[in-house]
């Protein structure tokens, strides 16, 4: 889910006028970072499995930003403001109000004129491609297979709080007799994404990158071990 | 922006700039007068005589991978 489920970020900025107070490698490093909605991403292509040879619209979306501030006072600029060429790819916003994230602020007389590429990637390469922001992991909030020695001064109960997980389960009655060979069952995973794609969806995606793993893995053994099955694949041996 | 009026301008694609390009322009810090100077000249504006130049920025497109 953190690494290895793609999402669209800005990868290329192409600057044709910056007099912002900012350098042009540190505006694009923080036009990087935007979260852009990706629930289409499935829809781009890789640049490098594309067939274009720089970039086109079946793998990457262009944005371009163009302010020139003539007024007195500050202009700030918002990530609202990039105009994307695609509809489905667009900086993510927490409501209909909200104006996005702060690129940067021009004085009077400053001008940014910027053209950015956003491609598909994934968090292995940039961690800006990354859909998650955090992910949460719990078994036996009760600790009934008493996997953990909790420390404490006067009662275990008053001085550590139960997770709401703790709900979904029942405690084991204290006087019972301990099972030891009690393996647990339920896992509860707590998923929190950039808002470049919901949750749900993130943890669908996340299943199926870890199926086609499986899959091809599968693949691998069988024909590693029914050589007779690829018999007329020449594995380069000259008597075969 | 190209003859389509898109910005598909290819990165990186531009040839190397004649070297016969008139000489560098520095703007003095005081007037912002725009002066050529030539190597093992002084350093110093022509219109006030300031002693700091600045390289002025360049005017093709530069581009940056943003990470």
């Amino acid at each position: 889910m953190i690494a290895e489920v793609p999402t669209m970020a800005i990868d290329l900025v192409e600057f044709h006028e910056n007099t912002s107070m900012l350098v042009d490698e540190y505006l694009a490093h923080r036009l990087g970072m935007i979260p852009l909605t990706s629930h289409k991403v499935d829809d781009f292509k890789f640049t490098r499995d594309c067939t274009c040879t720089d970039y086109c619209k079946e793998c990457s979306v262009e944005f371009n930003l163009h302010v020139k501030w003539n007024e007195e006072g500050t202009r700030t600029v918002y990530s609202t403001e990039l105009i994307s060429s695609n509809k489905d790819v667009v900086p993510v916003l927490d409501s209909d109000q909200d104006r996005g994230i702060i690129l940067l602020k021009l004085r009077k007389g400053q001008e940014i004129h910027i053209h950015c590429i956003a491609k598909k990637g994934v968090a292995k390469e940039h961690a800006k491609w990354s859909p998650c922001a955090a992910v949460g992991f719990e078994y036996d909030p009760h600790n009934n297979l008493r996997h953990l020695t909790y420390w404490f001064e006067k009662s275990i109960k008053d001085e550590w709080p139960l997770s709401k997980n703790a709900d979904e389960e029942m405690e084991n009655d204290p006087d019972a007799p301990f099972d030891f060979t009690a393996e647990p069952t339920t896992f509860y995973f707590n998923v929190e994404t950039v808002g470049s794609l919901h949750p749900q969806n993130l943890v669908d995606m996340a299943t199926r990158e870890l199926q086609g793993k499986l899959g091809a893995l599968q693949l691998a053994l069988e024909e590693d071990q029914n050589p007779v099955s690829n018999a007329n694949m020449d594995d380069g041996e000259p008597w075969v | 922006m190209d003859a389509n009026g898109s910005y598909h301008a290819a990165p990186y694609s531009t040839n190397p700039q004649p070297s016969a390009q008139s000489t560098m322009l520095y703007a003095c810090l005081d007037c912002g007068h725009h002066n050529s100077i030539k190597p093992r000249e002084p350093i110093r504006c022509f219109e006030c005589g300031y002693r700091i130049l600045l390289k002025v920025r360049t005017k093709r497109m530069t581009q940056f991978e943003a990470r």
